[in-house]
């Protein structure tokens, strides 16, 4: 007995510890879970998925989903970013009425290298990703085996990534300058190491990128496909890189601020002053507006909806323009998101509080107002003192503005039919200027989900890309009686885009800056609140003048006089500071200190 | 597991017996009073039986040759010859405690007096006097080392965090591993505290080397109590208590609120340059202090209106224990009832929105002596939880609370929720809104442990087998309305003819449902071999041992299993248990690194001094006891981050993993719009991680004075921990891909810990002092941090969690000061300082007030120092104690609901303390001011006041009166007329009184951390109790 327990025991522990399956087995990892690089490039279907992720992290729109991890956090801290509103409430368009959006920091200069990211760039580390995504792709596709992947593929897939690649550089040229440009995946962390590029090799880099995608794109795709590159969204991309290059900011000798270094200026300018610039941007321009109908791209221009009721707003060519999904005007826009809610996102930075949002709705100043002109192309008088006219100030304005603004008595949505901003007024809480941002706020929303279908570029911007560009390279040109469909004077393509919406012709006989105000002032009423004017009021040096970016900021306070009689008065809801610095971004500090990049001036 | 299987079916051998002589007897102690449940063993047979209340007992042994053995719990065993007698009388001596004390160490006992390692231990006993849910609530301040800390007073959710000896590492996991006899398992808060005998905690690597690569951040044991020989003792105890929380903040009322808010936006019109505009007339103020329109100008206090005062709380115990030498059993069932402080819980018919939890316990361990020499052990326990009410996130519901202000809405009129026209969140409607709960939560544990003599190889050899499985179920279901909240809001609308109407809002809907279901389950299997052995004065012990355990748990990323390994040797040695030696080594390894980096050895030596027992010592009687001892070992932490095995932090060695998932939409949206999904580069691989190592040294002194009425122990460590997995924080981003981790963090953790206890008596009256002490620092050796412009910046060298900020110098009072020339410049706020901000320090001199002024301030939110002082006393059958618990070196950072007002959109409500804000009237008037001046702005990245810094950096030490209990035991014979052995009567409580410098309504234990969600507070908990032994 005794033995043969002790045998058993013995036995039994011997089993235990050795018969059992090989020691490290237990440990390991059960197979089949790992999907290797190797495999995503082994076949066209996999590819296809990498693409789509190429355009998840590459695309984007002015109004983030907050959730989207492609962009919500920072690898090294894992903090993410939440606090977004849109930047028009960094601009004379507007206020945003509350006070933890970060937007808000622009307004009092609070802008550091310490909080650029959340501030305004919170897609600093997403770009990143999405550029090494363009390179892997770059990297890796001709050596695909699979007999689907066959050249026309191969080679749409690399214009697809130069693409994006260029798009992710030209956000990196607008905020900062010169940029490190990245044309390669880095084996390892230590290799990922890259000076910025002088501005002129920067903007190189993004041209070479566009001029190699444009061959081998598609001009368009069936249905189904709609949202993926075109050789239109390239060209598009190209005429907004040259249109920004030729600005004052950047197309000078001397940079609006001198880099700590001089010899470091030209990260921040040409160096040089050229007006062929402008003539590159022009012709860029035109290249869009020539190569549009083939890709079968338009304005929206029904002569009837030019000028609609605020009853049948939902046609008006302004408004269809923006408001519906896939119009034709639209050449590339962002839907990555899929259908939302009107609590979700993209659309709570959108709605006011008072119509149920959390963060934050954004009212229209009346220093952005003003420059809406009548509905004969006068100049509108708001008088400082106040009036008792404000309903019929607001029915002489241009269409347009019936279209994009939610002012007093007209409509949000059904949950919101009718818009109170009179002081006591439901919608009045938070709207320091007296009306409400409503573009982008599709009508749909209120009563379902809806895709946001934000454009990247739509048609009406290069026509007044044309104009600006040709004003400053030849003048403002000849102004036909009725501008045609494809411009040729600065003239015809300010006109066509006023046409469409029912406001006449530009004055003749206007000189070439006196051209430039006017044209300016078209740009900002035309693609108002769509992530322009920030940008476009940096490139021209004027975002420190008073009023834009800095000084008073004014708004009216609205009293109910009768039902539909009310009162005005402005009043300045506060003062904003503009620092020169500004017109550029700052590197984030800790991005700096690590050592290869020099920051830019003033920061 | 097939091989263990067939293992044991050889291990299940038993053996029979006969008898013929009948022998009774009589047991009885040197004091001749007699012995119960004292066992008598016939010796060589299974043979036995025990002595009952009186001492006697009776067996039918072989022949006059057998030898009965007579032992007896803490008593020196007799071996007696039957001979011709028939009945036999013995006395039996007590056994030196001291001597044969034994203490709890990994996979085993120690003798107390031979133990090398640090370790402190509790017995179960003082857990029971805390009427708390949770047993990690109760080891507050009862062990040096140990911290402990309680984030949320949620019924059900309310487990403390746990740190032994503090933070060794800033980026693994620093949770302890936890065991319940001898099984590692996630979950052992919801034990009840009645089932348990001991709990201890491993300190040192010599005491954690055994656990090898999960050892660095210490051991915390749990052992369930076992039945004893002796009759069946039966126990019942029933606590009946009421809980309130211990700290709650109150609100400004609407009148308060309404003027601090005017004044904040004129404080703030000054800083954006814009014209100051009242949000409230004077005609609206003073609607608001008359109350006379109680729905238009309310004044809600939603604390009331929200959270009750008090609840109720009830545990049922009963224990049967007792056996024979054959079978010994205790088994225990328990019941706990509790509710949640929320209020106005029944607006809803259909549903209770108050939280409710109730907890079901069993356990039955049972022990068999198969044989002479074969004993099995059989566990089984489960613990089954049921908690209801709203679905609500607790920590956002009381954040709510926080969050409205008393102007929003009437709250509940004639039992509707009715609201305003304005724009805002009720918090009474976000209690109902998520729907209604139910949740089952199931834990099953049964264990099979076998334990077999080898002392026919050679004697002290014995073997063990232990298997284990552990079973978790989870459901949980929510019913909730489609669209419309479950309780409907009313508008109130004022009619012409003044009445108020009150609108309904929205339509009722149907129900919707929604379950979901959670499970995991853990297989353990150990076997080891024992052996312990007296050569003369010299004594021996070693263990070897395989221990595996597999985790199964869907949530687990890559739906892999979870694998350890690890074989244990420990060798001891001691000669006439004066001098000391002891060996652990762990050989074990983890999935979580590639094979070749998998499996490592961690040894820990100590040695041992008694120096009192030395012919040299002076014999006196102040220092009767004197033992010198220390550990050097190292262990290890494969944990990054905590709950690694369900984030992406799995497997950190495989090569770059990708992943399907995400990726983009195409498609016009009106036809044909669909997501193609994409595919992800995961972080890319680093195959030469391993583990991060701790090298930990201790040193320990233990004395006894006046013959051990007072006893005490210091403990002196010193870990400093290398290959901490740490992410590299210098590669440039435009890397665009995470990196992986790497063994390349380095930190360092070293304190002390005083243990002291004084027992005596006077007269009749007992009682005991123990009082005890922990210091633990710690400090980032390295990390690869970017380097900050400025030295003082930078978080290498500094604690773990150390916090940054401005110091601040009090508040601007006037504009004299603000317009002061010297006076720093601020970049925050565009420099538009105004009487009533805060005053910074321009640390780095150069004439301004930026980040770079931001210098290391307070502590981190871990304690450095905890303590606790315990007073026992006895009279008769009276009883009493109480216990102080305390903690110093922490610091407290105020999130901004206890700093600011009317933040948020809508505005957010004040607390009642901010009344003491700086106002010009204040200042002049030379009134109290605590805080700045009133603002409404909130954005964080710039408004000056509200940024880190001293000014809200508070001192987040207390003192608490943890416990206190006071009862009464009758043992009298009319109560042993009615059955019973014993009752005992006694009142307890928990959290009674804190002393702390926190802000009022404050819990320091349970500080808020983070912006939009609060915890659930602490509770303080009243208890009334009874406890029958039959």
């Amino acid at each position: 007995m005794k033995k043969l327990i002790a045998i058993s025991t013995i036995i039994s522990i011997v089993i235990f510890t050795t018969g059992c399956k090989k020691f490290e087995d237990f440990l390991d990892k059960a197979p089949g879970v790992d999907v290797t690089e190797d495999i995503v490039f082994s076949t066209r279907q996999n590819v296809e998925a990498y693409v789509s992720t190429l355009y998840e992290y590459g695309m984007f729109s002015m109004l983030p989903g907050r959730l989207n991890t492609a962009i919500a956090s920072n690898p090294s801290t894992g903090s993410s970013v939440t606090q977004i509103g849109t930047l028009a409430a960094a601009t004379d368009e507007g206020k945003n009425e509350a006070t933890f959006q970060f937007v808000n920091t622009w307004n009092n200069a609070g802008i550091l290298p310490t909080n650029i990211i959340p501030s305004e760039d919170y897609r600093y580390y997403a770009r990143w990703k999405a550029i090494r995504i363009a390179n892997i792709l770059l990297e890796r596709i001709d050596a695909v085996t699979d007999p689907a992947a066959d050249e026309a593929f191969k080679k749409q897939v690399k214009a697809e990534a130069k693409f994006f690649r260029a798009l992710q550089n030209f956000e990196l040229f607008k905020r900062y300058g010169g940029f490190p440009v990245v044309l390669k995946r880095y084996a390892n962390s230590a290799d990922a190491v890259e000076p910025r590029s002088t501005l002129a090799e920067s903007v190189a880099a993004i041209l070479k990128d566009c001029d190699e995608a444009i061959i081998d794109l598609p001009v368009s795709y069936p249905a189904t496909q709609r949202g993926k590159a075109t050789k239109l969204a390239v060209l598009a991309l190209k005429s907004r890189t040259l249109l920004y290059a030729a600005s004052p900011i950047f197309n000078t000798g001397t940079p609006y601020l001198s880099m700590a270094d001089a010899a470091n200026n030209k990260l921040i300018c040409y160096g040089n002053a050229d007006n062929n610039r402008w003539k590159l941007a022009a012709d860029a321009a035109k290249e869009v507006l020539d190569q549009a109908a083939l890709a079968g791209a338009a304005l929206i221009d029904v002569p009837a909806n030019r000028k609609p009721t605020l009853v049948n707003r939902a046609n008006g060519n302004y408004r269809v323009s923006w408001e519906r999904q896939d119009n034709a005007e639209i050449i590339i826009a962002d839907k990555t998101m899929g259908a939302t809610s009107r609590f979700g996102f993209p659309w709570q930075h959108v709605m006011p509080v008072a119509m149920g949002g959390f963060f934050g709705g954004t009212s229209v100043t009346l220093n952005f107002v003003k420059k809406y002109e009548d509905t004969l192309g006068n100049v509108v008088v708001w008088n400082d003192a106040g009036g008792n006219d404000l309903s019929e100030k607001y029915a002489s304005l241009d269409p347009r503005f019936k279209q994009s603004i939610g002012y007093n008595l007209s409509r949000w949505d059904a949950n919101h039919p009718i818009i109170q901003t009179f002081i006591g007024g439901t919608h009045a809480p938070g709207c320091f200027g007296g009306a409400w941002m409503a573009k982008p706020y599709a009508e749909a929303v209120g009563g379902g989900n809806v895709v946001a279908s934000i454009p990247l570029y739509r048609l009406n911007e290069f026509y007044l890309n044309y104009a600006e560009a040709l004003n400053e390279a030849e003048g403002p040109g000849v102004a036909s009686t009725i501008p045609p469909d494809m411009p040729t004077s600065a003239y015809d393509a300010v006109n066509r885009i006023r046409l469409r919406s029912g406001m006449p012709n530009l004055p003749l006989g206007l000189s070439q800056s006196q051209f430039r105000e006017r044209v300016r002032n078209e740009r900002a009423l035309e693609l108002v609140f769509e992530d322009h004017r920030f940008w476009d009021i940096r490139r021209w040096l004027i975002a420190e003048n008073d009023g834009v970016m800095k000084g008073a900021m004014y708004g009216i306070k609205i009293t109910k006089l009768t039902a539909t009689t009310f009162s005005y008065l402005p009043y300045s809801f506060g003062t904003r500071t503009f620092n020169k610095n500004m017109y550029l971004h700052p590197f984030d500090l800790n991005e700096v200190l690590k050592g290869k990049l020099v920051q830019n001036p003033g920061w | 597991m097939r091989c263990i299987g067939f293992a044991l079916f050889f291990l299940l051998i038993s053996s029979q017996v006969k008898s013929q002589l009948k022998i009774s007897g009589i047991i009885t102690d040197e004091k001749n009073q007699p012995l119960q449940s004292a066992t008598v063993n016939e010796k060589g047979t299974a043979n036995s039986t025990a002595t009952n209340e009186s001492g006697s007992f009776h067996i039918t042994v072989r022949d006059a040759k057998a030898l009965l053995v007579i032992s007896a719990i803490g008593h020196i065993s007799k071996t007696i010859t039957v001979g011709q007698k028939n009945v036999v009388a013995v006395s039996l001596v007590t056994i030196n405690q001291d001597m044969d004390e034994v203490v709890v160490v990994g996979y085993g006992t120690q003798k107390k007096i031979s133990n090398t390692g640090a370790q402190t231990s509790m017995k179960g006993a003082l857990l029971v006097q805390s009427p708390a849910a949770n047993i990690s609530n109760s080891l507050v301040g009862r062990l040096p080392g140990l911290f402990a800390s309680q984030a949320s007073g949620e019924p059900g959710n309310d487990q403390s965090t746990l740190r032994i000896r503090g933070v060794g590492t800033f980026n693994g996991s620093q949770e302890p591993l936890v065991l319940v006899d001898g099984i590692q398992v996630d979950n052992y808060n919801n034990i009840d505290a009645n089932e348990i005998e001991n709990v201890t905690i491993l300190k040192d690597a010599s005491s954690t080397a055994v656990y090898g690569i999960r050892g660095a951040n210490g051991v915390l044991i749990i052992t369930t109590k076992r039945g004893k020989v002796g009759p069946a003792k039966v126990s019942y105890t029933f606590n009946n208590a009421i809980t309130s929380f211990t700290a709650i903040r109150s609100q400004m009322n609407s009148y308060d609120y309404a003027n601090s808010f005017n004044q904040a936006l004129k404080g703030d019109s000054y800083v954006n340059g814009s014209v100051y505009m009242p949000r409230y007339s004077q005609s609206d103020l003073d609607k608001y202090k008359s109350g006379e329109d109680p729905v238009f100008y309310p004044n809600v206090d939603w604390y009331k209106l929200l959270l009750k005062k008090s609840s109720s709380q009830q545990q049922h115990n009963l224990n049967i224990s007792g056996g024979t030498d054959k079978v010994r059993y205790s088994v225990s069932v328990g019941l706990f009832n509790q509710e949640g402080l929320f209020n106005s819980t029944n607006l809803n018919p259909e549903y209770d929105a108050q939280i409710k939890f109730k907890r079901y316990n069993f356990r039955s361990n049972l022990n068999f002596n198969v044989t002479k020499r074969f004993k099995v052990a059989v566990d089984m326990s489960s613990q089954t939880e049921q908690r209801s009410g709203s679905a609500a996130n607790t920590g956002g519901m009381i954040n709510s609370i926080d969050a409205s202000n008393p102007t929003l809405t009437p709250g509940v009129v004639d039992g509707k929720i009715v609201v305003l026209s304005l724009p805002g969140n009720n918090p009474i409607s976000s209690l109902y809104e998520p729907g209604y709960q139910r949740e089952y939560r199931n834990f099953l544990n049964g264990s099979l442990r076998f334990d077999h003599d080898l002392d026919f190889i050679t004697r002290g050899l014995t073997t063990h087998v232990n298997l284990s499985y552990q079973n978790f179920n989870s459901q949980r279901f929510i019913n909730r309305k489609a669209g419309t909240p479950t309780v409907l809001n009313y508008l109130a609308v004022r009619q012409p003819d003044g009445t108020i109407a009150y609108l309904p809002q929205g339509t009722d809907a149907q129900y919707l449902f929604s379950e979901s279901i959670d499970k995991n389950r853990r297989i353990t299997a150990e076997m080891g071999i024992n052996y312990k052995r007296k050569f003369g004065n010299h004594n021996v012990t070693g263990l070897l041992l395989y221990n595996q355990l597999k985790s199964i748990d869907p949530d687990f990323t890559f739906l892999v299993p979870n694998g350890y390994q690890s074989y244990v040797g420990r060798a001891t040695y001691d000669y006439k248990s004066r001098y000391l030696a002891e060996v652990n080594v762990a050989y074990n390894g983890t999935e979580n690194f590639a094979p070749g980096n998998r499996f490592g050895i961690f040894p820990a030596f100590s040695l041992g001094w008694v120096a009192s027992d030395e012919k040299f010592f002076p014999k006196n009687n102040i220092i009767g006891f004197l033992k010198f001892r220390g550990s050097y070992g190292e262990v290890g932490n494969d944990q990054i981050g905590s709950n690694f095995l369900s984030s992406n932090n799995r497997f950190l060695y495989r090569s770059t993993a990708w992943t399907f998932g995400g990726g983009s939409r195409f498609g016009e949206t009106a036809t044909a719009y669909n997501l193609l999904g994409g595919v992800v580069e995961g972080r890319s691989s680093n195959p030469d991680l391993t583990w991060e190592r701790a090298m930990k040294t201790n040193l320990g002194i233990e004395m006894g004075f006046w013959k051990k009425k007072i006893t005490l122990a210091v403990d002196l460590f010193n870990e400093k921990r290398n290959n901490i997995l740490a992410n590299r924080q210098t590669i440039s981003s435009i890397i665009g891909v995470a990196i992986p981790p790497e063994n390349l963090g380095k930190m360092q953790n070293r304190g002390y810990e005083l243990d002291l206890t004084l027992n005596d008596n006077f007269g009749k009256f007992n009682y005991q002092l123990k009082g005890n002490y922990s210091f633990a620092r710690n400090k980032i050796l390295y990390q690869d941090e970017v380097a900050p412009i400025y030295a003082y910046q930078a978080r290498t060298g500094q604690r773990f969690g150390q916090y940054f900020g401005f110091i601040d110098q009090g508040l601007y009072n006037t504009w004299e000061e603000i317009n002061d020339p010297k006076r720093p410049v601020y970049a925050l706020q565009n420099n538009k300082i105004q009487p009533g901000d805060v005053r910074y320090i321009d640390y780095n001199n150069d004439g301004k007030i930026d980040n770079f002024d931001q210098v290391a301030i307070g502590y981190s939110n871990v304690p450095e120092i905890t303590y606790g002082f315990s007073m026992v006393g006895s009279y008769k059958g009276f009883s009493m104690s109480v216990l102080f618990q305390g903690v110093s070196n922490v610091s407290l950072n105020y999130t901004r609901r206890f700093t600011t007002a009317f933040i948020d959109n809508p505005a957010s409500g004040a607390v009642n303390y901010l009344l003491d804000s700086w106002t010009e009237e204040k200042f002049l008037a030379g009134q109290v001011i605590k805080f700045p001046r009133f603002s409404a702005g909130s954005n964080s990245g710039i408004t000056s006041n509200y940024q880190s810094s001293t000014y809200f950096l508070a001192d987040a030490s207390y003192l608490r009166l943890k416990n206190v209990e006071v009862g009464y035991t009758y043992d009298n014979p009319i109560i042993k007329k009615v059955g019973l052995s014993s009752a005992r009567v006694f009142v307890n409580a928990n959290n009674l009184y804190t002393f702390s410098k926190v802000y009022k309504g404050i819990d320091p234990e349970n500080p808020p951390t983070s912006g939009n969600s609060l915890p659930y507070p602490l509770v303080r908990t009243i208890n009334l109790g009874l406890n029958l032994n039959f």
